[in-house]
């Protein structure tokens, strides 16, 4: 590890203005994506800028319209432990509290889980090519992509490794983005990403400078959510599926209004429309679950040794909706 | 009237009278089955836990020498490739750099991605990093071979361009990247006429298994600190299975007599098979440490230690197996090739030889050299992934038959232990109503089953190695051997036997162990190390009683030959008169007696038994395992949810640290066959998941319930009767897991590990039975 400048900034203006004036200063957050990447030489950097001081006091809290408000600083632990949102943004608590281990949802951000790069193997190793480090193609799509990306996989075949992204995705959460003009920005969570059919370097959507301050999930009565994470090990394990859905039904038992959003599948949070699409309108029961859920692998694009997926992603579709259907 | 001597030798359910010789006082006593001990077979907690837990515990991480250097070492890049330049004088002067060691030069090849080319040690290990940062080093990539497939494919890039330089050479035909076949072992041979004996046969099934390279990834990495002395020699702290072996191993590299060594190595944090020898961190670190002048710390990274620390090779077994239709095996034949990467011993027959009886028996074993790290001995070699295709072969005939998969085994096997063990655990495990009921339930798409496999190892023992034991005037005993405890427990099992052997209580004992100038101890390999010392502490204890019987002998009026200890204090046959120990050690007239002992070569005592069969008693150990699994056919993945395991390890010295023992055995094999995988890319065979967070291992949350059983086995073959665990514990478990997932599903998976990926494409051909 090389050395750096270590600062810390007093208000998220500040530190979006030291960025964007020094593109070698990164932000400091909870500290576990970026000191990792920093140590590999995978993100060269001359300093960090930490965003200690800005955790506000209460870093989850209702605003007037009773939507949901959380400081990007706020930790998993505490994301997973709130009654606010396990009741109200329930697959965000569950997605939160299956991420890593416990130590590091102790410090880990919001913030940093929505912004942490892939975990592919190719990109974590400076001995390996990369797209995303400047090689011309991703070698990962002749290579070992048994867990990688089965949708919009042409350039890179890495997968969000966000999985509170997944369930903000379903339950239609917006970011709230700040700059060093002091200029303000809000955009839907999955339009935080590029998707694996850009050749890009970096998957955020974010411009040089541009920190996220805020997440905002907002107010819809009726809303009941779910999460749910198939990974091989039950003990600290990434995902090769993840899955979040988010349903409110109408007094006569209707689907009236439904997000199913894919994790570990794509570059971004993939919306398994089609499988939405067999629900809205209809009885939410083990049949209409199961008949959507076997439209949720539409459309992908499978790589040599990953066709299996589909599967699993069509088996984790039914479960995380069943789990939704009224008990009687 | 001389009654004739007689010892009651065998399992604890089925003792004998064995004939003996009618022992002299002078002989070490043999403990058989009806010895009263007080701590050997008595849960002892280990002595060293509360050290461990409060961090006391000082591993060779911990070693902090005054003016320490740190090192880190520059390695290859690249599986295959030639170094065209190398200059390292041009950093010796950067900052905090204090020596700089080559260790290939130019135009060296290097055969495998970590091969170490030059180190460096520096006042910190970031300035020894930065430094290597800044050396000229100019690599030609060649083309390399990461795969059996590749390897063997005609026009392969040669891992070795001559033979001449090949491991192993002489021993075995070398062709290209192919060395061998190896037609038998050192307790075996291919016998019989398999192509005759399989057209006799009433079915013959076939099946190509393979299995993955493990890494032994323990918990402590690979690592030495070197402090040079000023006649030459050097003391040594390290992280090793066998003192012994580096005191060898650094005297010969650097032509000093092994007096100027000391090798210490007072807690281990595991080694598994990969801990043997000094290793080229400890070369390294000592050419550095030469150089310096100064102490030189050398530990290797989580990468290096998957990349150079060893690993269990792959398999791809093609076997062949023909069976009469009342269960009886017939004839066999297996061909293995296994990658041990640049280096041998990718061997997987022995168990098919030495778990069933049968007469007709072939089988061919080939190394294929790749460009990839050298295995090293990893936890019972050969036999996982041996068990694993051996036993699915017998389930897949079992199924063939009709026939429950204990009474096919029970069939073939005459081991008498396990022909118990089998016994037992299908009334322990409940086996009849589970292989009846639980596949027939399935909910949300989970099904359940259970399976079960066999485990062999063998009675090593390493001869002459020693302790002495120093019983002082207080009467406190100090036993000192140069054995390394490796986290198993030896310390506390040396203070068991010594305590029984003089009859006095535990906490008079105390152990010191882990240095090159004690006593030489055994290695730790083979699971021979209570074996292998047990009965030199017997032996060691018991001269000391024996010259305390000198002591001992005015008081009761008796010669010294005539004095018996017995319960604490001394006496003679009569009984008339007794003296309290604590007694005799106050009447010393000098500071302390002193008795050493050494193992001898096992005496017959089993092996003279009346019943034919018990003479497999004192050479091969016996295990069980029986899993039973929960498969969820949506998404492939398996939870292991249930493991019975019943061991034979000879004598139980310290059953809780036996059960704790089996516990990580069937942890680890639990671990191999679902998760452990060595992946490379492809393409520049580079290793993809060299760390912990991608390369798995079985956490807390994946383990089953364990239930352990331990069988006592009285071989009267040592004055113990220990035998090896360590090793048996986890060779059937990823077989028992598989054979259960088969009873689940009827998928047979054939290759390890059962990722979800290679379940889900076993579901979709499954044919049930």
């Amino acid at each position: 590890m090389s050395k750096f400048t270590f600062e810390r900034a007093n208000s998220w203006v500040e530190a979006a203005r030291r960025i964007k004036e020094n593109p070698g200063l990164q932000v400091h957050a909870g500290g576990i994506d970026n000191i990792d990447l920093i140590k590999e030489g995978i993100l060269p950097i001359d300093g960090l800028v930490s965003l200690a001081k800005l955790r506000s006091k209460k870093p989850i809290r209702k605003n007037k319209k009773m939507d949901i408000i959380l400081n990007s600083m706020v930790s998993l632990s505490e994301i997973s432990n709130h009654p606010l949102i396990q009741e109200k943004a329930t697959a965000l608590a569950q997605a939160a509290g299956k991420a890593a281990t416990p130590n590091i949802r102790n410090v880990a951000t919001l913030g940093g889980n929505l912004c942490q790069q892939p975990r592919c193997e190719y990109f974590r190793n400076k001995l390996l090519p990369c797209l995303r480090r400047g090689a011309e193609q991703c070698p990962a799509i002749e290579g070992d992509h048994e867990n990688l990306a089965v949708f919009e996989n042409t350039f890179c075949a890495a997968v969000l490794p966000s999985s509170l992204a997944i369930s903000l995705a379903a339950l239609g959460a917006e970011i709230d983005i700040v700059t060093g003009e002091k200029q303000r920005r809000m955009i839907p969570v999955e339009q935080l990403y590029r998707s694996g059919l850009e050749s890009t370097q970096t998957h955020l959507m974010l411009d040089s400078g541009e920190l996220i301050e805020r997440i905002v999930i907002p107010h819809k009565g009726g809303i009941r959510s779910q999460y749910l994470k198939v990974k091989p090990r039950e003990s600290f394990d990434w995902p090769i599926v993840e899955a979040a859905a988010a349903v409110s039904l109408t007094e006569d038992g209707r689907v009236n209004h439904i997000r199913v959003v894919l994790g570990g599948v794509a570059m971004l949070p993939w919306r398994a429309t089609l499988s939405e699409v067999e629900l809205q309108g209809n009885i939410l029961n083990a049949d209409s679950c199961r008949k959507a859920a076997k439209k949720a692998a539409h459309g992908a694009t499978p790589l040599r040794d990953n066709h299996y997926k589909t599967r699993i992603i069509e088996g984790t579709v039914e479960r995380v909706l069943t789990a939704l259907i009224p008990q009687e | 009237m001389s009654r004739k001597h007689v010892e009651f030798l065998g399992p604890e359910w089925d003792l004998h009278e064995v004939p003996a010789s009618t022992p002299k006082p002078d002989d070490t006593p043999v403990w058989d089955g009806k010895a009263t001990l007080n701590y050997v077979g008595k849960d002892i907690p280990r002595l060293d836990g509360p050290e461990k837990v409060t961090g006391k515990a000082k591993y060779t991480t911990d070693i902090q020498l005054e003016g320490m250097l740190y090192a880190y070492v520059i390695r290859s890049p690249v599986p295959s490739g030639k170094i065209i330049r190398i200059r390292m004088n041009e950093v010796a002067d950067s900052p905090g750099v204090k020596a700089v060691h080559e260790v290939v030069t130019t135009g060296a090849t290097l055969r495998y991605e970590g091969q170490p080319i030059a180190a460096i040690a520096a006042t910190s290990l970031r300035l020894a990093k930065m430094a290597a940062e800044q050396v000229d080093l100019q690599i030609e990539t060649l083309p390399h071979v990461s795969d059996v497939e590749s390897a063997m494919a005609p026009n392969a890039p040669l891992v070795y361009k001559t033979t001449a330089t090949a491991p192993g050479k002489g021993r075995l035909p070398i062709q290209g990247n192919l060395r061998g076949p190896a037609t038998g072992g050192r307790r075996f041979k291919s016998t019989g006429d398999v192509t005759a004996a399989l057209q006799t046969a009433d079915f013959v099934q076939e099946e190509h298994f393979d299995t993955a390279v493990q890494t032994h990834s323990c918990l402590e990495p690979h690592g030495s600190v070197v402090e040079p002395l000023p006649d030459g020699g050097m003391n040594i702290w390290t992280s090793t299975q066998s003192i012994a072996s580096v005191v060898r191993d650094v005297a010969r590299a650097f032509e000093i007599p092994r007096s100027q060594v000391r090798v210490q190595a007072q807690f281990v944090g595991g080694g598994f098979g990969s801990k043997f020898g000094a290793g080229q961190h400890t070369i390294m670190a000592a050419h550095l440490a030469r150089k310096a002048e100064a102490p030189v710390q050398l530990i290797l990274n989580r990468r290096e230690e998957h990349l150079c620390g060893g690993n269990r090779p792959s398999s791809r077994q093609d076997v062949k197996m023909g069976w009469k239709s009342d269960g009886t095996l017939l004839a066999w034949s297996v061909i293995s090739h296994g990658t041990a990467g640049v280096g041998t011993g990718a061997g997987v027959a022995a168990p098919f030889h030495m778990i069933y009886t049968c007469d007709h028996r072939h089988s061919l074993e080939y190394d294929v050299f790749t460009n990839t790290g050298a295995s090293a001995a990893f936890r019972a070699p050969g036999h996982p992934q041996g068990v694993f295709a051996l036993e699915g072969m017998v389930d897949r005939a079992a199924a063939h038959l009709k026939m429950d998969p204990v009474a096919i085994r029970l069939q073939n096997d005459n081991h008498p232990v396990r022909r118990e063990q089998w016994n037992r655990a299908v009334k322990s495990f409940d086996w009849a109503r589970k292989r009846n009921q639980l596949p027939q339930n399935t909910e949300n798409g989970i099904i359940r089953g259970v399976g079960a496999a066999s485990s062999i190892w063998y009675n090593i023992m390493q001869k002459r190695v020693g302790a002495t034991v120093e019983l002082y005037s207080d009467g406190k005993v100090r036993v000192l051997t140069g054995v390394q405890d490796i986290g198993v427990g030896i310390r506390t099992v040396v203070a068991q036997v010594t305590a029984d052997a003089l009859q006095i209580p535990l906490d008079q004992i105390e152990v010191i162990l882990g240095d090159s100038h004690l006593p030489e101890g055994p290695g730790s390999g083979g699971s021979k190390t209570t074996a292998s010392l047990t009965p030199a502490i017997h032996e060691a204890a018991h001269k000391v009683l024996r010259k305390l019987a000198y002591i001992a002998s005015p008081f009761l009026g008796v010669h010294p030959e005539q004095v018996i200890f017995e319960n604490g204090y001394a006496t003679d046959k009569d009984k008339t008169t007794r003296i309290p120990f604590l007694e005799l050690c106050n009447n010393m007239s000098f500071e302390r007696l002193v008795g050493h002992g050494e193992r001898q070569a096992d005496r017959d005592g089993i092996l003279q038994s009346p019943v034919e069969q018990m003479a497999q008693l004192g050479k091969v150990i016996a295990g069980v395992q029986m899993a039973q699994v929960a498969v969820d056919t949506y998404t492939g993945i398996i939870r292991v949810e249930d493991v019975l395991a019943i061991q034979d390890c000879g004598r139980v010295m310290n059953p809780l640290q036996a059960r704790s023992q089996v516990n990580g055995g069937v942890i680890q094999g639990l671990s191999y066959a679902l998760y452990e995988e060595r992946r490379l890319d492809p393409k520049t065979g580079i290793m993809l998941n060299g760390n912990l967070e991608k390369y798995r291992i079985a956490g807390m949350g994946d383990l089953p319930n364990i239930q352990v059983q331990l069988t006592n086995t009285y071989t009267g073959r040592t004055s113990t009767g220990a035998m090896g665990l360590g090793e048996p514990a986890t060779v059937p478990t990823a077989a028992a897991i598989r054979n259960a997932v088969y009873h689940a599903t009827g998928a047979f998976i054939t290759s390890m590990p059962m990722t979800p990926r290679k379940v889900l494409a076993a579901l979709d051909q499954e044919v049930r039975p």
